[in-house]
């Protein structure tokens, strides 16, 4: 079987596409940095895709309203629709909430948005911090599905607008889909701030397409990815393994697992 | 326009005819205090700026210390420290943006990446100043985190200050550290080979257009002498998402230079913009240039010449390569990242050539507008400054502290801006991007980043300052030198080089003059005495800025304030070690005497009783202490240490009790002997540690600093129970749940 290769996609503005690469370069696949004018032949060539954090095109009139809006979507939706992996972090999630590819539930209609931070309406601003989050539905996305709803990790958060809104209708397919929500240190969803970073509907923090295979998040797994990566003061969150890769290395992990055995079956196909 | 009448006459002779409008702004700018250091130059002489590990000293745009080697490669630091002060008054949040927007120019144009920038961040009196103040203060920490956030640099760490005579004219200094391979710098000159083939000048970048006209000029006065609104216009504004395009783009075309070893000059525009940087990066060559000002790509239509060459427009840079490359080099800016698409006009262009003929020769629309012999702008400007020193009383410790007074001032000062937990300007700042973070703000003493791939090796850096230069000038900078040696040490590294941005009041003054010549005195003793690396090996100045001229409206200066970054590294990151203690049975140990030494500290400021001597810097204690860490942090014999400064050893304690969370896991139980004076011990400001050693430890590190000879009190343990208990002999006075104390602090 050929290397598996992810395009870590570069728009303007983009700043977390190195550290990204060094994540799905440590588990063994090829990350290039794809830049986002480049062909379509080019983009269709990849396995998988990540658009990583930044602040593409300026956050001009919305956080990723622009990008959306750009060619490489529409290649990219219809990658999704074969079946590739998607992630988003931080503004890549606002991308993918903006092109609708989460939580899709309705052929790709914008179905959530992204707000400004706040504490029941009061904005609280830009927040750089480590927070916890738990899983729900894990085995419903392909890249939570190596993880237990029992699982309560730490995690860097570093936005401004990462407040999930569902439209009310949606709010029921929303819990069923593959999730991440913030939490105590001992697991409880509590709705509060500061535990609710942002005033996130439902505590979200990363949420899963119907079908699993996209996923967009606020948090940076790449900023976890490897244990020397965690403050201290979180380090009792770790397992005692020798290994140097902490507990994110899952979440590439699960697209890796995914891109094989979907590689195993088109090779036996 | 700034220049005096002496200067303008000057420029007469020089030019041997009226100086045309262009060439007149040409002149203020390059002859302006902010430029030429024309009143600073003489004094900074005699700081050590050598030493065997400087790859690049001063003189360029950043400063380059060698870090570590790595598969025999050759990784250094540049690092380049600057203000951004008068601004960000004006202006805070573009100031503040912009200001760590020029320093990180500074960085990319050496050839290296940024891998982090450091602030000290200066604010008028929150309690009691004007309502204006506190705006300031909260829209320069938006304007910070505008900047870097965007950018995806980390904010490695800084510093709040609070006192009032910044009231009317805060500080923003900011420093950048980028790591580049040594034989991979680029210089901010044209290469030799200038001389012989043809060379073009390109300018990249952001569309020109007329912000900042006139900023270099408006730093070096104060701010009084015009109104606002024609200040408004000196100011910069940021684009920090074109920047990240920028330098994505530059990543590509240094490969490419490095690749085809094409000999380039690479520049930032700064201060003085078109004129400044395309004339300095030809003369310093020895050469001189062309600019056609037609041919620039300007983001409105009809600009002035005279804007055009001067306006202080933000993220761009200009270099000079040989003409047979500047087509793939335009190429890369505006086919490859296809900059204009998303900018009207953004991108790279042709805009002149470098000359044999000694002059810097302006065209606009086929005319010549500016022609000035190129010695004329490398011409040496100085001034020499009346120095005297302020006159002052000096008064010792008359009254001790009561216990009374000590326990209503536990809790209250750990209120106090300058005293209370930073989270909440730093929780703004993006801290992890870049993902080489190992040692968070707020966990220790010093921020540690991995950079290199694959290694390591850390970088351990601390940027600080102190309120002591009112009473005394020259502890203002030793003192300053000495802190950051010791957040360094604190933090499991040792320093490799300092930079420093000077900050003082108008130079025209005697009493400031003499305040800033004290100030560097202060810097350099420290910098000879305190390299714990070699006794006879200064720690080398790498990078620095001088800003004068920072007063309030009715003329009186600010605090002497000079801002010192040191930056070291740690060969094994995940020692670097931690201030917080969370574990109990843990044995507390102060290392190094305290004084009645209160002149300037947090609680002498409003008891004259306490006199008004500032903490000294006793250079042989310190370094003893330094030396005895930094050999213990190494052999794992310290579990935490944190360093004492601002707020002394109380706040040190509760720093370590508190941690990055701000929630302590553990109490502690401190008894204190007979002989000590409370007050002195709790609140002065003198350098020292407090570190916690393990009850296995404890007899081998009380065996160590008795070998050594360092002063130290064992002065308690942590306790299961989270409260706080102070005694004296035995007697306990003060018991506190670390709950409330939390409560207070964060």
């Amino acid at each position: 079987m050929n290397k598996i290769k992810i395009a870590i996609l570069q728009l303007p503005g983009t700043n977390c596409e190195y550290e990204t690469k060094r994540c799905v370069d440590a588990l063994g696949m090829t990350g290039d940095i794809v830049r986002w004018n480049s062909s379509r032949e080019t983009i269709e060539s990849y396995d998988g895709y990540i658009l990583p954090g930044g602040f593409s095109f300026q956050d001009r009139v919305r956080s990723g309203a622009i990008a959306a809006k750009l060619e490489l979507m529409s290649i990219l939706e219809a990658s999704a629709d074969q079946g590739k992996p998607i992630l988003g972090i931080c503004n890549g999630c606002q991308v993918l909430a903006e092109t609708g590819l989460v939580p899709g539930a309705n052929d790709n209609k914008i179905e959530m948005a992204l707000t400004y931070n706040n504490d029941n309406g009061k904005r609280v601003g830009f927040i750089c911090d480590w927070k916890y989050v738990t899983f729900k539905n894990p085995s419903a996305s392909i890249f939570t599905k190596e993880f237990k709803d029992t699982d309560v990790l730490a995690i860097p958060i570093n936005h401004g607008e990462g407040c999930f809104i569902f439209n009310d209708e949606y709010v029921d397919d929303v819990k069923t889909l593959g999730a991440i929500q913030y939490c105590t240190e001992s697991g409880d969803i509590d709705e509060s701030y500061p535990t609710n970073p942002n005033g996130s509907m439902l505590n979200i923090a990363g949420v899963a397409n119907k079908k699993g295979n996209v996923f967009a998040m606020m948090p940076h797994p790449e900023r976890a990815f490897f244990k020397k990566q965690f403050p201290k003061d979180l380090e009792k969150t770790l397992s005692d393994s020798k290994s140097e890769l902490g507990p994110w290395a899952l979440l590439l992990k699960g697209m890796k697992n995914y891109i094989e055995s979907e590689k195993i079956k088109k090779d036996v196909g | 326009m700034n220049l005096s009448q002496k200067e303008i006459i000057e420029v007469k002779q020089i030019l041997g005819t009226d100086p045309s409008i262009v060439e007149l702004q040409i002149f203020d700018t390059m002859w302006s205090e902010h430029c030429s250091y024309k009143s600073s130059k003489r004094v900074l002489k005699q700081l050590p700026v050598t030493g065997k590990n400087v790859a690049l000293g001063i003189g360029e745009d950043s400063g380059i210390i060698r870090f570590t080697k790595k598969d025999g490669k050759s990784y250094c630091l540049a690092v380049s420290h600057e203000s951004h002060n008068h601004p960000s008054q004006i202006l805070p949040v573009e100031g503040a943006a912009t200001g760590v927007g020029g320093v990180v120019r500074d960085v990319y144009c050496m050839g290296a990446d940024v891998i982090g920038v450091l602030n000290s961040l200066h604010f008028g009196d929150q309690i009691n100043g004007p309502s204006i103040v506190k705006d300031i203060k909260d829209r320069v920490i938006l304007g910070v985190s505008d900047y870097a956030n965007p950018l995806g640099v980390p904010v490695l760490g800084g510093e709040t200050v609070y006192h009032p005579s910044y009231n009317e004219n805060c500080l923003v200094n900011v420093a950048a550290i980028g790591l580049v391979e040594e034989s991979e710098i680029i210089h901010s000159y044209a290469p030799k080979c200038a001389g012989t083939e043809p060379y073009d000048v390109i300018l990249i970048g952001k569309s020109t257009d007329a912000s900042g006209f006139g900023g270099a000029s408006f730093s070096s006065q104060t701010l009084d002498q015009d109104d606002d609104s024609s200040n408004l216009g000196a100011v910069q504004l940021h684009d920090p998402f074109m920047k990240r395009v920028v330098v994505e783009a530059m990543k590509q075309l240094f490969k490419e230079i490095r690749e085809n070893k094409i000999e380039v000059g690479y520049k930032d525009l700064g201060a003085g913009g078109i004129a400044c940087a395309a004339s300095e990066i030809a003369a310093s060559g020895g050469f001189g240039v062309d600019i056609d000002l037609s041919k620039v790509l300007c983001g409105i239509e009809g600009l002035g010449p005279e804007v055009i060459s001067c306006s202080e427009t933000q993220e761009r840079f200009c270099m000079v390569v040989p003409r047979d490359f500047s087509q793939r080099c335009c190429d890369i800016f505006n086919k490859d990242f296809d900059m204009g698409r998303f900018y009207p006009n953004a991108g790279a262009s042709v805009v002149g050539h470098v000359t044999n003929n000694p002059f810097f020769r302006l065209f606009h629309k086929g005319e010549v507008v500016g022609n000035i012999p190129i010695t004329a702008i490398t011409t040496d400007v100085s001034v020499i400054r009346e120095s005297k020193p302020k006159e002052m009383v000096v008064t010792e410790l008359s009254e001790s502290l009561s216990k009374e007074q000590i326990k209503e001032n536990l809790k209250k000062s750990l209120k106090h801006p300058n005293n209370c937990s930073k989270k909440p300007v730093y929780r703004h700042f993006d801290q992890g991007v870049r993902g080489d973070t190992v040692m968070y703000p707020g966990e220790g003493d010093a921020v540690i980043v991995t950079p290199i791939e694959g290694c390591d090796v850390g970088v351990v850096t601390s940027i600080d300052s102190n309120l002591y230069g009112e009473h005394d000038p020259y502890i203002s900078g030793a003192y300053a030198v000495a802190e950051g040696i010791r957040n360094v040490i604190s933090a499991g590294g040792l320093p490799l080089a300092v930079t420093d941005c000077l900050n003082y009041g108008n130079p025209e003054n005697p009493h400031v003059f003499h305040q800033f010549e004290e100030g560097i005195r202060g810097i350099k003793d420290a910098c000879f005495n305190l390299n714990p690396d070699s006794k006879e090996e200064p720690l080398p100045i790498i990078a620095g800025n001088v800003s004068f001229y920072n007063e309030s409206k009715t003329g009186s200066e600010v605090v002497p304030s000079p801002v010192i970054l040191v930056v070291g590294k740690i060969e094994d990151s995940s020692k670097g070690m931690r201030a917080k203690v969370d574990s109990d049975g843990q044995t507390l140990i102060l290392i190094g005497k305290r004084y009645s030494e209160f002149g300037g500290t947090q609680i002498g400021d409003s008891r004259p009783e306490l006199g008004n001597v500032p903490p000294q810097v006793r250079y042989d204690d310190e370094r003893l202490q330094n030396t005895w860490v930094a050999k213990e942090i190494e052999s794992s014999l310290i579990s935490s240490c944190h360093d004492i400064s601002m707020g002394g050893l109380w706040l040190a304690l509760v720093e370590m009790a508190m941690g990055r969370n701000g929630n302590a896991d553990v109490g502690m139980k401190l008894n204190f002997g007979s002989e000590c004076d409370l007050g002195t011990t709790l609140f002065s400001e003198n350098g020292g540690y407090v570190v916690s050693v393990s009850n296995d430890n404890k007899q081998r590190a009380l065996d160590s600093l008795k070998d050594l000879g360092v002063d130290f009190e064992v002065l308690g343990h942590t306790t299961r129970e989270t409260v706080m208990e102070l005694a004296q002999c035995g007697d306990l006075f003060y018991k506190e749940n670390m709950e409330e104390l939390a409560s207070h602090w964060n």
